[in-house]
C-alpha cells in the first residue's frame, strides 16, 4: 500500500471517527438528562453527568411495568411481522420493474411513483380500512396500512437490480432455459442479501417509530405498542403535572427524557446485532470479493 | 307448563321495569311513545371517555358495576370508549366519519361544541333536554351556551362555570420575607411594586412566570372583556367590558393591549418574569414548582381554585384577584356533554345523562371508581376521599382525567381538595353573585368568513406569544407589524360578520 | 406459427406479472382506492353528509393559501430548505460511504457504521428535546460551555438568523446515515475488480473516486435526486415543527407549507383546507418529478426512472 493510500485511510477514520462521536454524544446527553434530579435540571439544564442523579423518572415508569411490557411486546411483534411482510411484497415488485423488456414496465413504475404524490388522505384512508376491511382494534391495524410498502422503497430496490447487479448473470440463467421465476428465486434474490438488509432496516425502524397506525386505528388502549404509549406520556404529562388530583407528583422534564430512552434502548441493543447480518449481508452481495 | 313459566318471568320482569322506570318515563317521551310499557332489550350507551392514553385496566368492573344502578332505573347499560385527551377532537370526528356509534361525547377540554356542530359531529338533543329535570333544573340559564342556530346541542358538565384571574403567589415566602401581597387588584398592571419587592427581596429568581405565552394567562387582560361565545375570541374580536355600545373590536389594536405588551416587555427586562419559559416551553405552573418563581398569573375556576393549584404545584400557595369573576359560554362548555350523529338512541343516552346528574353513585362510580380498591374515604370530612396507601391515578386501577361526572357539589372529591372547596362552589354560579356576560348564548357562525379565519389564525399564532411573553426586544416594531398583518388578513371582515351577528342576535333578545 | 409464438412469448412474462402482484395489490388498496378522498379539497365536507355527500365548492378550500402575504415565504423556505437538504445529504453520504468503504478493519467499520446510523432510529419529538439540551438559553450546553470561557448567553430561540444552519445540521446529523448506508451498499456491491486493475494503472486514490466510483453511483444518485424532487413541496414536519417549536419570532424562517397548514387550521379542524392545501402539494410535487424525470431522459436516458 502506497503513501497515498495511507493518508487517504487515515483521512477517513479520523473523519469517521468525528462523525460517530457527533452522532453519539446527543445519546449520551439523552441518557444523562433522564438521569437528572428534576428541579436541578430545570434550574441548571443538562450535563454530560447529572448534576444530581435521581431515577425518579424511571420508578414512575417502573410502576406501570405492565403497560410497558404489553407495549414492547406488541411492538416487537408488530416490527417482526411487518419486516417479513415488507420484503416479501417489496423484493419481488422491485425485481420486476427492474426487468427490461417488460411489456407495461414503465406504466407500472409511473403507477408506483404516483402514488408518493397524491394519497386519498386521512379521512377517506379511515373509512376505507375501518368499514371496508374491520381493521380497527386488531393487530392487522398496526401492520397494513401506510406500513407494508412505499415507492420509495419500490424504486431502491428496482434500481439495486437494475445496476448492481451484472446484466451477464442473468443471460446466462436465461440461455441455459431458466424460467423469469426461476431466475428471480434462484439468481436475484439470493444476490439480494445486501439490499434486504437495508430494507429490513428501514421497515423495522418505521415499524418501531411508528405511532400513527396506532393513533387513528386503535380504540383499545390495551394494543398499544410503545411508540403509542410514549406519544401518550408526551403529550400527556402537561395534563398529568398540572393534575391536582392525581396523588403524585411527575418529573414532566426527566420523565420526557427517560421516555425518549426507552424507545430507543431496544432498537439500540437490537441494531448492532442486526448489523452484524447487514455488514455480512453487503460483503456477500459483492460479485467478487 | 314451560310457557307458562315463560310467560310469568316475562310478567315478572316488566313488572319491575315499569316500576323501576316510572320516575325516568316521563324524561324521555320519544322512547315510550305508547301508553303500556313495551319490553325492549336494554340500551348499550357509548360513552367517550377522556384518559391519558394509557390502558385504564379496571373499566369492564366500573362498567359491570353502573349497569347494576342503570340497568334497572333507565334500561340502559354503559361501555366506555376510552380515548386520550390529545386526540379528543380528531378521534370523534373520525368515529363520527365512520358512522362508529358514540352516544355521549364529551365536548369540552380540548374541543369546543360550537366546532363540534359544524362539522357535523352532533345531534340536536332540545327537547331530549327540556324533559330531564335534574339536568333543567341544576343546568339552567347555562344551557344557552351550548345552543346553536336555536338548537340545544350540548349540556355544561359542571353547574360552576364561572372563571376568573388570580395571582397565585408563595404564602411561606411572602411571611418569610414581610412582603404584602393585596388580596384583590383590578388589573395586573397594579402588582408592579409588588414584582419590585419581590426582585429587590433576592428570594426566588423571578417574581412572576408568564408562561412560554402559549397558554392564554397574560392575554385575558384582566378578563376585562366579553369573548362573545368563541373561545377562540383573538381571532374573531371581543367587546370590551367598559363599553356599552355593543361594539366589536380587535383586542389587539386596543390600547389596553398596547400598553400591556410594552409593560411585559419592560418586565422582562427587569427581571421580573421568567425568562426561561418561553424557549424552554415551560408553563407558568412549572416555574413554580421549580422554584424559579415566586408566583404566577392563573385562571381560577370552580375546579382549578387556589387548593388545587397548591396540590399541583406541591407548594403553600396564596391568592390575588385580579379583575372581576364572569360566566363565559366558553367557560360554561369548558366541560361539557353532547350526543353524536352516530348515536341510535339519543333519548337514551340523555336518560343515561340524567341518570347521572341525579344518581350520586353513578356519578361516583365513574369518577372515581370503587370504594376501597380505588379510592377511600377520609376521617372527619362529609365527601373528601384520598387513593389507598401507596397508589395513585395510575396504579389504583381506575384514573381518569376528569373526575366531573355529575353534580360536584354532590360527589365526592379527592384531596388536595376538601370540604372548604364543596362550600366555594356557590361562589361560581350566577346565583351565587358572578356576573353574567351579556353576549351568554350568542354564538358566531363563521361559515362566510372561512378563509379569512384561517389567515388570521396563522398570524395570531406568529405574533402573539412572543409579545406577551416580552421577548422581543423590538416590541414596538414588532406589536405594529402585528397589527398590520391582522388587517391585511381582513380581520375587518370577520368583525364586521360577527357584529351583523351580534346585531341580529340582541334585536331578538 | 406466429400467433403461438406469440403467445408462448406473452406466456413468459406471466410469473413475473404473479410476482408483482401482492405489492401492486397493496398499491392499489393502500394508495388508490382511498383517492376518492381527493375530492373533499373541493367540497364543504362534514362528517354526517360524507365524501360523497357533501356539496361542492369548487376551488374555495384553496383560497387561504393564497390570500395571505405568508405564501411566499412558506413556498420559498420549502423549496429552499429542500434543495440544502438534498445537496448536503447527497455531498456528504457520497463521501462518507467512500470513506466507510476504505476502512478495512471490520470491527471498526462495524463501529462507524452503527453510530452513523444512530441518529436516523431517533424520533422528532426526542430531536426536538435533544436541541434544547444543546441550545436551551440557561439550561443549554452550548451557552454553559459560553459562560465557563468568559463568554454571554446567546438567545438561540429567539434569533431569526441563527435558524437556518441549525436547521441544516440537525437534519445533516439525524439524516445522513440514511444516505451514506445506501451508497455504500451500491459502493460495495461494485466489487473490487474496477479498483484493482486502477491501481496496476497507479491511479490516486482521488482519481480512483473520480473516475470509478462516482460513474458507478451514477443511477442510485439520480434515484435519490429523483425521489426527492417528489417531495421537494413536502418539508419534514416533525424538523420543522418539534425542533423550533411554535416559535413565532422565527417564523420567517422556519414555516414551511406543512407547519403553516397544521397551525392555521389546528383549532378549526377544517377537513375541506387541509385536503386543499396537500392536493396542491402533491400537484407541485407531480410536476417537479415529472420534470426532473424529463431532463434525466435528454440527459441520460438509462437512468431515467420512467
Amino acid at each position: 500500500m502506497d503513501r497515498n493510500h495511507r493518508v487517504f485511510r487515515g483521512f477517513s477514520n479520523a473523519v469517521l471517527a468525528l462523525v460517530s462521536l457527533a452522532a453519539l454524544l446527543p445519546f449520551w446527553l439523552l441518557i444523562s438528562a433522564s438521569l437528572t434530579e428534576e428541579t436541578t435540571a430545570v434550574k441548571q439544564g443538562f450535563r454530560f453527568l447529572p448534576q444530581v442523579f435521581s431515577t425518579e423518572a424511571y420508578r414512575f415508569m417502573a410502576s406501570s411495568w405492565v403497560l410497558f411490557g404489553r407495549a414492547y411486546l406488541i411492538s416487537i411483534i408488530v416490527t417482526t411481522l411487518g419486516i417479513a411482510i415488507g420484503i416479501a411484497v417489496t423484493l419481488p415488485l422491485g425485481y420486476v420493474i427492474a426487468r427490461e423488456g417488460l411489456p407495461g414496465r414503465k406504466v407500472l413504475t409511473f403507477l408506483i411513483i404516483f402514488t408518493m404524490m397524491f394519497n386519498g388522505g386521512l379521512v377517506a384512508t379511515y373509512l376505507m380500512y375501518t368499514v371496508t376491511f374491520h381493521i380497527k382494534d386488531t393487530l392487522w391495524a398496526l401492520i397494513v396500512p401506510n406500513m407494508v410498502t412505499n415507492a420509495f422503497f419500490v424504486i431502491m430496490i428496482k434500481n439495486y437490480f437494475q445496476y448492481s447487479i451484472p446484466k451477464e448473470l442473468f443471460e446466462a440463467t436465461r440461455i441455459d432455459g431458466a424460467s423469469e421465476f426461476a431466475m428471480f428465486t434462484r439468481i436475484a434474490a439470493p444476490l439480494a442479501k445486501p439490499i434486504a438488509a437495508t430494507l429490513a432496516l428501514m421497515t423495522g425502524v418505521s415499524y418501531w417509530n411508528d405511532w400513527m397506525n396506532g393513533l387513528y386505528y386503535l380504540d383499545n388502549q390495551k394494543l398499544y405498542g410503545i411508540q403509542n404509549l410514549l406519544n401518550a406520556i408526551a403529550t400527556s404529562t402537561r395534563y398529568l403535572a398540572q393534575g391536582a388530583g392525581v396523588g403524585v407528583r411527575l418529573p414532566t422534564e426527566t420523565v420526557r427524557m427517560a421516555a425518549a430512552v426507552i424507545a430507543v434502548l431496544p432498537i439500540m441493543i437490537a441494531y448492532p446485532f442486526f448489523q452484524e447480518y447487514f455488514v455480512r449481508g453487503i460483503t456477500m452481495g459483492g460479485v467478487k470479493e | 307448563m314451560k310457557k307458562a313459566l315463560a310467560l310469568l318471568f316475562a310478567l315478572a320482569l316488566i313488572g319491575t321495569l315499569a316500576a323501576c322506570a316510572a320516575p325516568t318515563a316521563t324524561t324521555a317521551p320519544t322512547s315510550a311513545p305508547t301508553a303500556t310499557p313495551t319490553l325492549e332489550p336494554p340500551y348499550e350507551v357509548v360513552i367517550e371517555l377522556i384518559n391519558y392514553g394509557m390502558d385504564i385496566p379496571d373499566l369492564g368492573v366500573i362498567e359491570q358495576k353502573v349497569n347494576e344502578i342503570s340497568l334497572p332505573k333507565t334500561n340502559t347499560t354503559i361501555k366506555f370508549k376510552p380515548v386520550a385527551v390529545a386526540d379528543q377532537f380528531m378521534k370523534l370526528s373520525l368515529w363520527v366519519a365512520a358512522n362508529e356509534k358514540v352516544d355521549l361525547a364529551m365536548t369540552g377540554i380540548t374541543t369546543n361544541p360550537g366546532n363540534l356542530v359544524a362539522q357535523g359531529c352532533l345531534q340536536p338533543i332540545t327537547d331530549l333536554v327540556h324533559n330531564s329535570p335534574t339536568i333543567m333544573s341544576l343546568m339552567g340559564d347555562y344551557l344557552a351556551a351550548g345552543t346553536f342556530k336555536g338548537e340545544i346541542y350540548a349540556v355544561p358538565g359542571i353547574a360552576y362555570p364561572a372563571a376568573g384571574m388570580s395571582y397565585l403567589y408563595r404564602s411561606d415566602l411572602a411571611t418569610q420575607y414581610s412582603i404584602t401581597v393585596p388580596a384583590h387588584v383590578n388589573s395586573l398592571l397594579d402588582l408592579e411594586p409588588i414584582f419590585a419587592a419581590v426582585k429587590a427581596s433576592g428570594m426566588a429568581q423571578y417574581a412572576t412566570s408568564l408562561g412560554d405565552g402559549k397558554n392564554q394567562t397574560t392575554s385575558m387582560m384582566d378578563n376585562s372583556f366579553d369573548p362573545l361565545g368563541d373561545p377562540s375570541y383573538e381571532t374573531n374580536g371581543v367587546i370590551m367590558l367598559n363599553d356599552t355600545t355593543n361594539t366589536i373590536v380587535d383586542i389587539f389594536e386596543t390600547q389596553a393591549y398596547h400598553d400591556r405588551v410594552l409593560k411585559l416587555r419592560d418586565w422582562y427586562n427587569k427581571g421580573y418574569v421568567d425568562t426561561l419559559s418561553y424557549s424552554n416551553g415551560y408553563s407558568t405552573h412549572d416555574s413554580l414548582a421549580n422554584d424559579t418563581a415566586f408566583g404566577f398569573v392563573a385562571q381560577i375556576g370552580a375546579g382549578s381554585n387556589v387548593a388545587y393549584w397548591t396540590g399541583s404545584t406541591g407548594k403553600p400557595l396564596a391568592e390575588c384577584t385580579i379583575g372581576e369573576k364572569t360566566i363565559s359560554a366558553g367557560g360554561a362548555m369548558n366541560m361539557s356533554w353532547g350526543v353524536a350523529t352516530t348515536s341510535e338512541r339519543p333519548d337514551k343516552a340523555i336518560q343515561f345523562l340524567e341518570l347521572m346528574f341525579s344518581d350520586v353513585s353513578v356519578a361516583n362510580l365513574l369518577n372515581y371508581g370503587i370504594e376501597g380498591t380505588h379510592y377511600v374515604r377520609v376521617d372527619g370530612t362529609t365527601q373528601v376521599i384520598r387513593y389507598p396507601d401507596g397508589k395513585n391515578a395510575f396504579n389504583c386501577g381506575y384514573g381518569t382525567f376528569i373526575n366531573w361526572y355529575g353534580d360536584t357539589k354532590k360527589t365526592w372529591v379527592m384531596q388536595p381538595l376538601d370540604d372548604k372547596f364543596i362550600a366555594s362552589l356557590d361562589g361560581f354560579t350566577k346565583a351565587g353573585g358572578a356576573k353574567m356576560l351579556a353576549s351568554f348564548g350568542y354564538s358566531f357562525d363563521s361559515t362566510n368568513v372561512k378563509t379569512e379565519l384561517t389567515a388570521i389564525t396563522a398570524v395570531v399564532d406568529q405574533y402573539r406569544s412572543p409579545l406577551e411573553a416580552g421577548v422581543v426586544a423590538d416590541v414596538e416594531g414588532q406589536y405594529q407589524a402585528f397589527v398590520q398583518a391582522l388587517k391585511d388578513a381582513n380581520i375587518a371582515k370577520v368583525i364586521a360578520e360577527n357584529q351583523t351577528q351580534l346585531n341580529a342576535w340582541l334585536a331578538t333578545k | 406459427m406466429d400467433r403461438s409464438r406469440s403467445i408462448r412469448r406473452a406466456w413468459k412474462w406471466v410469473p413475473l406479472y404473479a410476482l408483482a402482484v401482492p405489492g401492486l395489490a397493496y398499491f392499489f388498496i393502500n394508495n388508490y382506492l382511498p383517492m376518492e378522498g381527493l375530492v373533499i379539497a373541493f367540497k364543504s365536507y362534514t362528517a354526517k353528509a360524507g365524501i360523497w355527500g357533501s356539496p361542492w365548492i369548487g376551488l374555495k378550500n384553496f383560497e387561504f393559501l393564497f390570500v395571505s402575504k405568508e405564501a411566499w415565504t412558506i413556498t420559498r423556505n420549502t423549496l429552499g430548505y429542500n434543495l440544502a437538504f438534498i445537496l448536503v445529504n447527497t455531498v456528504l453520504g457520497i463521501a462518507l460511504a467512500i470513506f466507510l468503504n476504505e476502512i478495512r478493519k471490520k470491527s471498526l467499520r462495524k463501529v462507524y457504521q452503527t453510530m452513523i446510523l444512530l441518529p436516523y432510529l431517533m424520533s422528532m419529538v426526542v430531536v426536538g428535546y435533544l436541541v434544547t439540551a444543546f441550545l436551551g438559553e440557561n439550561t443549554g450546553i452550548v451557552n454553559g460551555i459560553l459562560r465557563s470561557l468568559g463568554g454571554q448567553n446567546i438567545q438561540w430561540y429567539t434569533t431569526k438568523a441563527y435558524w437556518p444552519f441549525i436547521l441544516l445540521v440537525v437534519n445533516t446529523w439525524r439524516m445522513v446515515g440514511f444516505d451514506t448506508i445506501i451508497y455504500l451498499a451500491s459502493i460495495v456491491g461494485f466489487g473490487d475488480q474496477y479498483y484493482e486493475a486502477a491501481e496496476i494503472d497507479g491511479a490516486t486514490k482521488l482519481q480512483q473516486i473520480r473516475h470509478i466510483t462516482l460513474p458507478l453511483l451514477k443511477p442510485s444518485i439520480v434515484m435519490l435526486l429523483t425521489m426527492s424532487m417528489g417531495r421537494i413541496f413536502r418539508s419534514d414536519f416533525g424538523l420543522f415543527f418539534q425542533v423550533p417549536r411554535s416559535n413565532g419570532l422565527l417564523y420567517d424562517v422556519t414555516q414551511t407549507i406543512d407547519t403553516y397548514v397544521y397551525r392555521a387550521l389546528l383549532v378549526k379542524g377544517d377537513i375541506g383546507m387541509s385536503s386543499a392545501a396537500s392536493f396542491y402539494q402533491s400537484f407541485v410535487c407531480l410536476a417537479m418529478i415529472l420534470l426532473f424525470n424529463w431532463m434525466m431522459r435528454r440527459y441520460s436516458r438509462e437512468n431515467a426512472l420512467f
